[in-house]
Formats: structure tokens, C-alpha cells, sequence
């Protein structure tokens, strides 16, 4: 176990991500962390700053000054600010004298060198003076290399009463097969399960387990980063959010030192799904929205259904990232239509850093419709439950006016070309979501097979939504048109959450929720909009749902995501009455909003 | 005991047509069979032995059916020799006729009937002899009438006039089929028989109907001033004509369409569009007369005979059932091949382009049939070579380079904006596609200077180049990966599949019908026994050899599998812009 714990600190690629997980260590070893510096940033030197007892016994004010990786001549004294000695000194100049908290002016000080890896053989002798001429009576030094901090991990955060060995196994097992992401997972969440099923009694306790899972997760997105292939700790990243949000959901509305650090493991946690997010998306994909059938082609098989599958469940991935910069902006019940008039009325103060957000969410619409572009399989679903990845799709286009041309566009393109595989057999979109099914589909041409293989709908139903919203009511009546001739044996609907939903929603136990079923489409009218804001303007099931009601309704979106479970139309409560285009067909962005571009046809490859 | 003892010996003990299978089976054309049956012969004619007796009996004989062959073979060589009255001749070639069944060779007895029957005056014996009424006689109606015209031509015109024109159908109809073996060397006689032929059409049976108009087509092949004639009464007759008249002149049409004049060929072209697809025995002979018509070098008419009915029939289009057709199509030059698909794909019936699709799929070779267009001299306004290069596409995406052969064709002499077009479809779908063996195959073609398309091909090249860069710059990303389950459930599927075509294939081989199958489990080498025809043992012992065959699947048929069969369909039923 020690083994993967130091393997996975020497891998830590960037100072901040031993940042971001040293003070929930310190926090495990009875230190009280008093200065955790914003991601990036240090003061003067000290990265993290706690008081504890050291292994001597005595109290002392630690500080922290972080480095990745092993410590070399580079990362020891260059001109770069990075470098360590430069950071000694700024503490021994500036730290120490004005920067201790008068409570913890008396306490002996020392300065912990702090890196993942090891110190490099050809500079020990200079650190090592280093350490000997600037020791004095109150200040001392202690090296914290991967090696000290793989026993912290293993006696604190992760020490056999949180984690006894049945369930090192599973971690162990989970880093080992990352390669293989299903098995992987099944490990992570046997881990989570383990967990969740004995939640601690105490605020205290239950923080312990969700840092262990913080630090579980760290140590299987390191491996897996290693291995260039971070599926495995992205999907438990989103397991692992919703289960510690369900752990410490209670913890956070008390008004106490506990609802605070709850709230800061969520949002390490949040943080960590970001890091892994950046790494699969940044890294991997986005580079290649742009590129004609690069991200299809990268699936690598020679089954279509890989292809279609994948690259809805990236596209449902790259909206939810997006919905959560959303979230920044949006009021706490839910997201919004974030256009200039919007962005107004926020505080000043957040003027640029809203902007800045702003222009990652479009980027993030643009890069989504890229690659919708570039990979026209995404105008073909081969399950009606993709209409999951397409709902958070829409939600996140949504939020942009200058994106809610390209709603148009790729909902036209989907319900043609649903509908028209459905007319001539071919790979409609089917409710079986078993492989075995979807891999031989249509197995028949026949009418009975297509019957039993769409007797319920969330697709169609959500495309004639969002028509209907749009005023695109050629598109609606064509929906409208199909359902009567071809579907009426058809259930559109879609889900909400009801009184069970809180217990179930974020672990994906139970079956729960309420199917409004029997939307009706008819041709001529804006029926389904009527009927399904009507239900989601009265059905208050969605606002007592806890993320909600804590301004977290990204989790929600998240939990539905990752338990198939459509988005509930309440979402889009402030949106859809918000996203009807002009009469003349096109939306009519507020002055300043950014262009998206539509869903162009695809060129010939070259960009 | 010499032949002569053997064969009475035999007679008597009723054996005799073992006794030829004894003597005869491996000496039917030596000098030891000859003296044998001269023995016969002599016997009989002497009145020692009825030689015919045990044929007449044949019905009854132990012997099995593959000894009877050689005795009937024997009988077939002894007939014309022997003295016997017709009514005991007939009965006993009846008889063989019968135990032959509907084998190939069973009217091989009928033969040497009829050259029995052109001696002294069997002929009209025969014809005395026989009930009009009683179809098992009218091939001997036939028979008689073809004998007695060896000898009397005009006698033997008169009783078959007299026949065709009487109440007995079946003597009506082999009366009709004589009249077209009869010489009618003077134009007196073709003019009667062809009035005859013509008075009887109209009420003529079906089956009778079918023998007048072949016999006419045979009268007008020997005696091409009698072809304004038959073309008249075979276009008068055509409404009439039902499956027997029309299966009789598609046996006509196989056999002798090729030397038959247009005008009647034109004729019969007409009737045999009527055929009913359930006809198979029919459309064969439609389709071997069809491939003729192209092996000698009357295309137009060969699709004027065939188009139609591919047109006219779903189960046409897979030319299995035209496969004669299929064959001497692609033994045609490529230019005039190509000009055979661009027919075929500029009509907006989708059983042609379904036919140009199965057609160039019979092509068998190591390398794809190229159609060569010289789209220069090529007749065809732009609006018409960007609708073919569409239709080409869509129909023979399956075979990248025939399609591409074409394609590139048109895009010589083609105005900028058709050959932009052009260009543009022939990258996507075709080339994107098929980047690995039409790209090559593009590059190769690219190499020659001399070429006008050079440059449209060099730049198709280059954004090939381009797109798999892309493709490549990409790689795989991990993640995508399906997992090992979806990975395991998709290989069986695809196991499963190639298992299924597998067995589909191995019903359909012609090569496996005809051999015995043996699986080897062990071994690099197969070492087996075999009875020569001389009894004797022999070793075979054969090296294995592997071979394989390897197709390159459209890459969109993978990543955009929707988009690629809607844009397939669009391109094929796409209509000629409005002007």
C-alpha cells in the first residue's frame, strides 16, 4: 500500500495538487490548518501553515513550503520563483516575522521542506546546510518527502480504522486496473458503498471519510494519468462527489467549523472532478473538436455503436462541465439565460471574473458544437436515453443566446434523422440500453420488433420541447406528425423528482422519482411546453431536493447523469420561457453576447 | 461361346439387355461393340431373336437406371438397322423413351427412330400408325413428318399443313415445329407454309401458338425473305402468346437468336417481356439468348431483351438468374461495358442501378474492373454527368475503384463548376471512405502527366493527406476505449456473423457441391486414397495451402453509419436538376 501511495505522490505532477491535498492530511494527524493559500498562490513562501504536535511531542507551528516531484538542483535554487530556497528565505525574512497568528506567536516554528519524491543525491549537502546555519532556537527544519508523506497518508487520512484492509484491497485493485475503467470502478464504489454504508456518527467522522475518499480518488487519478487513461477516476469522481455529498449534505446547513469544512471537502472534491475533467478534455479531446472525425476515429473500433456511444457520453461530460461555469452565474434554484442584461445585474466587484467565465462557457458551446459537427453521429442516437447527454447539452447551450441557434439546428438534424431511421428500420433510437441489444440492432425489419423497441420516449418528447420553446414549429408539427403516424403506441415522457428522490437520488439506489407521462404533441400547437412547465412549475419535489435547496443544482444534474436519469424539466424552469427565437426565425443575442458558431457542415477534414 | 450363342442364349433366358451392359459398357465404339451389334442386328433381322422385345419390356427389367443408359445407348445405335413393323418399333422406342424419364438424353431413342422411319415408307407408317389426339404421339407426328420430308418434301408439307390445320392439338403443334425443320427450298412452299403457320395463329393453343411463331423464326433464319413475314405474325401474336408460346420461343431465341434478323428478334424481344417471374426455366433461356445477343455483337438488342425485364422485376436485379447476361457483359470491352452502366445508371429505376451494382459485383479478379470513359467525346450535358457521378456513387459505393474509374471520367470535358462537383462527391463519400485501395490506386493514376484530370486528382489526394492527418494527429485516446465486455459481446456478434455468411456461402459454392468435404485437424499435409477407374488403389497425398481475401470496409460506415447510408440513398434516387 505504502508503494502506491509514494508512487502516486511522486507523480504528483504540480506543486498545488500536493497543495490541495496536505491540509486534509494535517487535518487527519490532529494539526489545525490556519492557512490554506488559494490554488496557485502562496504567502511568502508558505504554501499551507498548521499547528500541531510533531513527532517529538511538541507543539509547533508548521509551515509548509510545497515542490512536486523530487527535489533537484532546479527545483532547489534557480532564479525561478518555484524554486525552494528563495521560498526558505521569503519565510525567514517576511513569514515569520509578520505573518504568524499573534494565538501561535509563542510556539516553536519549524519550516517543512515539502515534496512528493525524494532529494536529488547533488544537493543534498546544500540543503542540508541550509537547514544547519538558518536552525536556531525557535525555528527549526524538517524534510517532508514522499517517503514521511506516504506514513502521514497511511497514519492519518488513511489509517486502518477509516480504511481496513478489505478496502485497501479495493483501492489497491482500483489503481491497479486502471487500464481496464469498468473493473477499476467496480472497486472504487465498492470502496464508496463500504463507506456510505456506515457513515460516521459525527460531523467529524463523516469529514474523515470523505477526505479518505478526496485522497482515494487523488491517488487512482494520478495512477491513471500515469497510465494515460483517467476514465476510470473521471466517472468515480462523479460517484465520489455525489456520495460524499450525500454523507455531509446534513453537515453543511449547521452553522459550525463543521458546515465550513464540509463545504470545503465538497469543494476540493468539485475541484479534483474539474482537474480530472481537464485532464481527459483539455488534454485529449478539445484539441480535436475542430478536426473532421478525429474524435470518432480516436474510439478505435470497428463497431459504430462504440463510436455512438462514446461520443454521446462525451458530449453529455463536456455539457456538464459547462453547466457547472454556468452555476457560478446562475441564481441557486437553477440555471438561466446568462446574456448581457443578465450579467448586469451581478456585483461589480465580479465583473471580471464573470467575464472570464462567460468566455469559457462559450468556448466550451463552441467546442460543443464542433465536435457535434465534425462527428455527425451525434445526430444519430441509437438509445432514447441519450436523450439524457442531449438534455444537459441543450440546458448548457441554452445559457448562451448566441447558442440557442445551434439548439435549432441539432434538434431538426436529430429528430430527422430518428425519425427517419425509424421509417426504413434502421438504427433508431431504442430504450434497451443493454449492449447485447444495442450492438445487434435493428435485429429485425419487422414492425413488431420497432413496436417492442420504442414503446416509451424522452427523446422525442424533449426535441418537441425545446421546438416548441424555440418557435420552431415546423419542426414541432413534423414530431407531432411522426408520433401520430408512427409512434402512438409510444409513451412520451419524461422524469421528476418526488418525496424519495432526496434518499436516492445521489447514491443511485433505489428506483425513484415520478414519470410524467402522456406529454402530448399536437401538431399546430406548443402543447408539450405547456404541459411539461405547467407540471414543472407546480411539482415542488425538485426544489426540496438538498443540492437545490444549498445552490448546488449542478449535483442534481450530475447525479442524473451518472444514474440514467433524464433531467428534470424543473431545470429548465427559467430557461425555456427565456429561449424563443425572434420571428423571423433567428435569435437575436443582446448586443455584446459572444457568437457561437452553428452547427456548420462539416469541411473536408483539414480543420 | 461365341457373340452369336451368347446373345441367344441370353435371349432365352430374358437377360439380354444385361448382356449389353456385359459387352458393351466399355466397348461401345470399338471394333468388339460394332461386331457385337452387327450380330444383333443380323440376329434379328433373321427373326433368330426380337431384339426389340426386351426394349418394349424394359419397363419391367432388374437391370438399374445407369445400365439401362448403356442399353439404351445400345438401342440407339441398333434402331436404324433393324427390320420391325412401325407399330412394334414405336412401342418399343416409346418404352425406352418412357424409363428414361425426363433425363437429358432421353429423346435419343427418338433420334433413330426418325432415321428408322426416313427408310422405304416407314414414314407414312408412322404417321398411319399414331393417334393425333394422344399427346404421347405427337413427337412422333413429328417424327413421321420430319422422316417423310427426307424423302417426300412436298408430301410432308401437305399432311403437316393438313395437321396444323385439324382439331388434334398436340398433333397441331408437332406439325408446327416440323414445318420449321422442313427445307422449303422453293418459295412456293415457304409462302404456303407460312400461310398455313399465320391461318392457324390466332386460334392456335398456347403450346401450338408457341411452335407456328418458332417455326416461322426457323423459316424466316433459313430464308431471310420470308423474315417480313414471321415479324408480322409475331408481333400479331404477341398479345396472345402465354407461358408455353413464350418458354417455346425462348428455347428458339437461345438457340438461334443471334442469327435471327432484328426485325424478328425485335418481335420476340416484345413477347418474351411478358414472362412471369415464377418462369424460371423460361427466363433462363431469355437470359442465355441475352448473353448471346451480346457475344455477338448485337448489345442494343441484348438490352433491349433485358433491361426490361430487369426493370420490370425485383429478383432480376441480382443477376443471379441473368447470370449468362451478367458474364458476356463484362467480357465487353470497358468502354463499351462502361457505356452499358451509364445506361443503366442515368435511367432513374432503382432495379438498374441495383443490376450495374450486381453486375460489377460478378467481377471476379485480383484487380477491380475499371470502366474506361472518355468523358471528352462523351455526350453528356454537365447536369448529366454530375446526376451519373451521384448515381455511380450511390450505387457502386461497395466498389470504390469502379466507381472511382468512371467518376474520373466524367470529369473530363465536364464544365468547371459540374467538375468541382464531381471532385467533390468523389472525395466524399468515396474517397474518405476508401482511403487505402482507391487511394492508391488515385495516386497511381495521378502520376500520368499526360492525363487532363491530373490536377483534380492531385488535389483529391491532397486532401486526402490532409484528412488523415488529421485522423493520425488524433490517434486513439484511451478513454474511448469500449471495455472488455463490450469489446467481448461485439467480437462474438461479429463471429457469429462472419459463421452465419460462412455457411451461407458454403450452401451457395458450386465447388463445394461437387466435392466431398474433409476436415483436416492436424497437419500441413493430407495424405488420402482413391479407387482408380481401374480398381486400383491410389495415393494422393497434397500440400496444404492457406489463402485469404481481404475487402476494405467504408471507414463511415463506422463513424457516421446514419449519414452514410441517408447520403448513399439520396445519391441514388437523385433526379436530373430542373433547367
Amino acid at each position: 500500500m505504502k508503494l502506491v501511495i509514494r508512487e502516486y505522490l511522486a507523480s504528483l505532477k504540480e506543486r498545488d495538487e500536493l497543495d490541495a491535498v496536505l491540509p486534509d492530511l494535517l487535518t487527519e494527524l490532529g494539526f489545525t490548518v490556519y492557512s490554506r493559500p488559494a490554488r496557485g498562490t502562496r504567502q511568502y513562501g508558505v504554501d499551507v501553515a498548521a499547528v500541531g504536535t510533531g513527532r517529538d511531542g511538541v507543539r509547533r507551528v508548521h509551515l509548509f513550503s510545497v515542490k512536486s516531484g523530487d527535489l533537484d538542483r532546479n527545483e532547489w535554487n534557480t532564479a525561478s520563483p518555484q524554486s525552494l530556497r528563495p521560498s526558505l528565505d521569503e519565510i525567514l525574512d517576511h513569514y515569520i516575522s509578520s505573518r504568524i497568528p499573534p494565538e501561535y506567536a509563542a510556539l516553536p516554528i519549524v519550516i517543512c521542506l515539502t515534496f512528493g519524491g525524494a532529494i536529488d543525491e547533488q544537493v543534498r549537502a546544500e540543503v542540508t546546510g541550509y537547514m544547519t546555519r538558518n536552525t536556531t532556537a525557535k525555528v527549526s527544519f524538517e524534510e517532508w518527502n514522499g517517503d514521511r508523506l506516504a506514513h502521514v497518508i497511511l497514519d492519518g487520512i488513511l489509517r486502518e480504522e477509516l480504511l481496513p484492509a478489505p478496502l485497501r484491497s479495493h483501492l489497491r485493485k482500483s489503481v491497479a486496473m486502471v487500464e481496464e475503467p469498468d473493473i477499476a470502478l467496480e472497486h472504487f464504489q465498492k470502496l464508496l458503498r463500504a463507506l456510505a454504508d456506515k457513515p460516521g456518527a459525527t460531523p467529524a467522522a463523516r469529514l474523515s471519510q470523505a477526505r479518505l475518499i478526496n485522497i482515494c480518488l487523488w491517488i487512482m487519478f494520478v495512477w491513471a494519468r500515469e497510465a494515460d487513461n483517467v476514465e476510470a477516476p473521471y466517472r468515480a469522481s462523479e460517484l465520489a462527489l455525489l456520495e460524499v455529498w450525500q454523507l455531509l449534505k446534513t453537515d453543511i446547513t449547521r452553522t459550525s467549523r463543521a458546515s465550513e469544512a464540509a463545504s470545503l471537502v465538497i469543494s476540493e472534491l468539485i475541484e479534483l472532478h474539474f482537474t480530472i475533467w481537464d485532464a481527459l478534455f483539455d488534454d485529449k479531446i478539445l484539441p480535436h473538436a475542430e478536426t473532421r472525425h478525429a474524435l470518432s476515429s480516436a474510439v478505435g473500433s470497428h463497431a459504430s455503436l462504440d463510436v455512438n456511444l462514446k461520443l454521446f457520453e462525451l458530449v453529455g461530460r463536456l455539457a456538464l462541465r459547462g453547466l457547472w461555469l454556468v452555476w457560478r452565474l446562475s441564481p441557486p434554484t437553477g440555471p438561466v439565460v446568462v446574456d448581457n442584461a443578465y450579467l448586469n445585474t451581478l456585483p461589480a466587484v465580479m465583473k471580471d471574473t464573470n467575464k472570464a467565465t462567460v468566455a469559457r462557457i462559450d468556448q466550451l458551446c463552441e467546442k460543443l458544437m464542433a465536435i457535434v459537427s465534425n462527428n455527425r453521429a451525434l445526430l444519430s442516437p441509437i438509445g432514447d436515453w441519450q436523450a439524457i447527454e442531449i438534455g444537459l447539452a441543450f440546458t448548457l447551450l441554452a445559457s448562451r443566446p448566441g447558442a440557442h441557434r445551434a439548439i435549432d439546428e441539432w434538434a431538426e438534424e436529430l429528430a430527422k434523422h430518428s425519425m427517419f431511421a425509424f421509417t426504413v428500420h434502421g438504427r433508431y433510437p431504442i430504450t434497451s440500453r443493454s449492449y447485447w441489444d444495442l450492438v445487434d440492432h435493428p435485429s429485425e425489419a419487422s414492425d413488431d420488433y420497432r413496436k417492442e423497441s420504442t414503446e416509451g420516449s424522452i427523446l422525442y418528447p424533449m426535441l418537441a420541447l425545446w421546438a416548441a420553446s424555440r418557435g420552431k414549429q415546423e419542426l414541432f408539427d413534423e414530431i407531432a406528425r411522426f408520433k401520430s403516424r408512427s409512434l402512438d403506441h409510444c409513451t412520451f415522457q419524461t422524469w421528476l423528482p418526488d418525496e424519495d428522490s432526496e434518499d436516492n437520488l445521489y447514491l443511485g439506489r433505489e428506483t425513484h422519482g415520478a414519470a410524467l407521462a402522456g406529454i402530448p404533441v399536437t401538431e399546430g400547437t406548443k402543447d408539450t411546453r405547456d404541459f411539461v412547465l405547467e407540471e414543472a412549475r407546480t411539482n415542488k419535489h425538485y426544489d426540496a431536493l438538498s443540492a437545490v435547496e444549498l445552490g448546488h443544482w449542478p449535483i442534481v444534474l450530475t447525479a442524473c447523469r451518472a444514474h440514467r436519469l433524464p433531467v428534470p424539466p424543473q431545470v429548465w424552469r427559467e430557461l425555456l420561457p427565456n429561449v424563443s427565437c425572434s420571428p423571423n426565425g433567428a435569435t437575436s443575442p443582446p448586443e455584446g453576447d459572444a457568437p457561437i458558431p452553428s452547427g456548420a457542415a462539416p469541411g473536408d477534414g483539414t480543420s | 461361346m461365341s457373340d452369336r450363342d451368347d446373345i441367344i442364349a441370353h435371349y432365352a433366358a430374358g437377360t439380354l439387355p444385361q448382356l449389353f451392359v456385359e459387352r458393351l459398357r466399355r466397348h461401345r465404339t470399338d471394333e468388339l461393340g460394332k461386331a457385337f451389334r452387327a450380330t444383333l442386328t443380323c440376329l434379328h433381322n433373321a427373326d433368330t431373336i426380337d431384339v426389340l422385345e426386351p426394349a418394349r419390356q424394359i419397363a419391367s427389367s432388374p437391370i438399374d437406371q445407369h445400365e439401362f443408359f448403356t442399353v439404351m445407348h445400345v438401342y440407339t445405335e441398333l434402331i436404324p438397322t433393324l427390320e420391325a413393323e412401325t407399330p412394334a418399333m414405336l412401342a418399343a422406342v416409346k418404352a425406352l423413351v418412357a424409363r428414361a424419364g425426363d433425363d437429358m438424353t432421353s429423346g435419343m431413342p427418338n433420334g433413330a427412330y426418325r432415321t428408322w422411319a426416313e427408310q422405304g415408307k416407314r414414314a407414312r407408317a408412322t404417321l398411319a400408325a399414331i393417334d393425333p389426339d394422344d399427346p404421347e404421339d405427337s413427337a412422333y407426328v413429328f417424327l413421321g413428318l420430319q422422316a417423310l420430308a427426307k424423302s417426300e418434301p412436298d408430301a410432308a408439307l401437305d399432311e403437316a399443313i393438313a395437321y396444323l390445320g385439324g382439331t388434334s392439338a398436340p398433333a397441331r403443334s408437332a406439325a408446327a415445329k416440323a414445318i420449321g425443320t422442313f427445307a422449303l427450298s422453293t418459295s412456293e412452299g415457304r409462302q404456303q407454309a407460312a400461310e398455313a403457320l399465320s391461318a392457324a395463329a390466332p386460334a392456335a393453343d398456347d403450346n401450338s401458338l408457341g411452335h407456328i411463331l418458332t417455326a416461322m423464326c426457323e423459316i424466316a433464319r433459313a430464308h431471310p425473305d420470308m423474315s417480313a413475314d414471321a415479324a408480322t405474325l409475331i408481333i400479331a401474336s404477341a398479345p396472345q402468346a402465354g407461358d408455353q408460346a413464350i418458354h417455346q420461343l425462348s428455347l428458339e431465341f437461345m438457340f438461334h437468336g443471334e442469327e435471327l434478323p432484328a426485325e424478328i428478334v425485335a418481335g420476340l424481344t416484345a413477347i418474351m417481356h411478358k414472362v412471369r417471374i415464377a418462369n424460371q426455366g423460361t427466363l433462363e433461356h431469355i437470359d442465355a439468348a441475352g448473353g448471346k445477343l451480346v457475344t455477338h455483337k448485337r448489345l442494343d438488342e441484348a438490352l433491349a431483351l433485358i433491361t426490361p425485364l430487369i426493370s420490370a422485376h425485383d429478383e432480376l436485379t441480382s443477376l443471379e438468374t441473368l447470370d449468362a447476361f451478367s458474364y458476356a457483359l463484362l467480357q465487353l470491352p470497358p468502354d463499351q461495358l462502361a457505356q452499358v452502366v451509364i445506361g443503366w445508371l442515368l435511367s432513374p429505376d432503382p432495379n438498374l442501378g441495383r443490376a450495374t451494382m450486381s453486375l460489377v459485383g460478378a467481377h471476379h479478379g485480383d484487380k477491380s474492373l475499371i470502366l474506361q470513359l472518355d468523358g471528352a467525346t462523351l455526350d453528356l450535358p454537365d447536369a448529366d454527368r454530375i446526376l451519373l457521378a451521384h448515381r455511380t456513387i450511390g450505387w457502386l459505393f461497395i466498389h470504390p475503384i469502379t466507381a472511382a474509374s468512371l467518376v474520373v471520367g466524367l470529369l473530363d470535358g465536364a464544365g468547371d463548376a459540374a467538375a468541382k462537383v464531381i471532385a467533390d462527391i468523389l472525395f466524399d463519400p468515396l474517397l474518405i471512405n476508401f482511403s487505402g485501395g482507391l487511394g492508391d490506386w488515385l495516386a497511381e493514376r495521378a502520376n500520368d502527366g499526360s492525363d487532363p484530370v491530373q490536377p483534380v486528382l492531385t488535389d483529391l489526394l491532397a486532401r486526402l493527406e490532409a484528412y488523415i492527418e488529421g485522423l493520425r494527429r488524433t490517434g486513439r485516446i484511451k478513454e474511448f476505449r469500449p471495455s472488455e465486455r463490450e469489446r467481448l459481446i461485439e467480437n462474438h456478434r461479429q463471429h457469429e456473423s462472419m459463421r452465419q455468411a460462412h455457411k451461407q456461402a458454403e450452401k451457395k459454392s458450386i465447388f463445394m457441391s461437387i466435392v466431398s468435404r474433409q476436415v483436416l485437424l492436424y497437419g500441413t499435409r493430407s495424405i488420402s486414397y482413391f479407387e482408380g477407374p481401374d480398381g486400383k488403389k491410389q495415393r494422393n497425398e497434397m500440400k496444404m495451402h492457406s489463402f485469404s481475401h481481404s475487402i476494405e470496409s467504408p471507414r463511415l460506415n463506422i463513424l457516421e453509419p446514419f449519414d452514410l447510408d441517408y447520403t448513399l440513398r439520396v445519391f441514388r434516387a437523385m433526379r436530373k436538376a430542373a433547367p
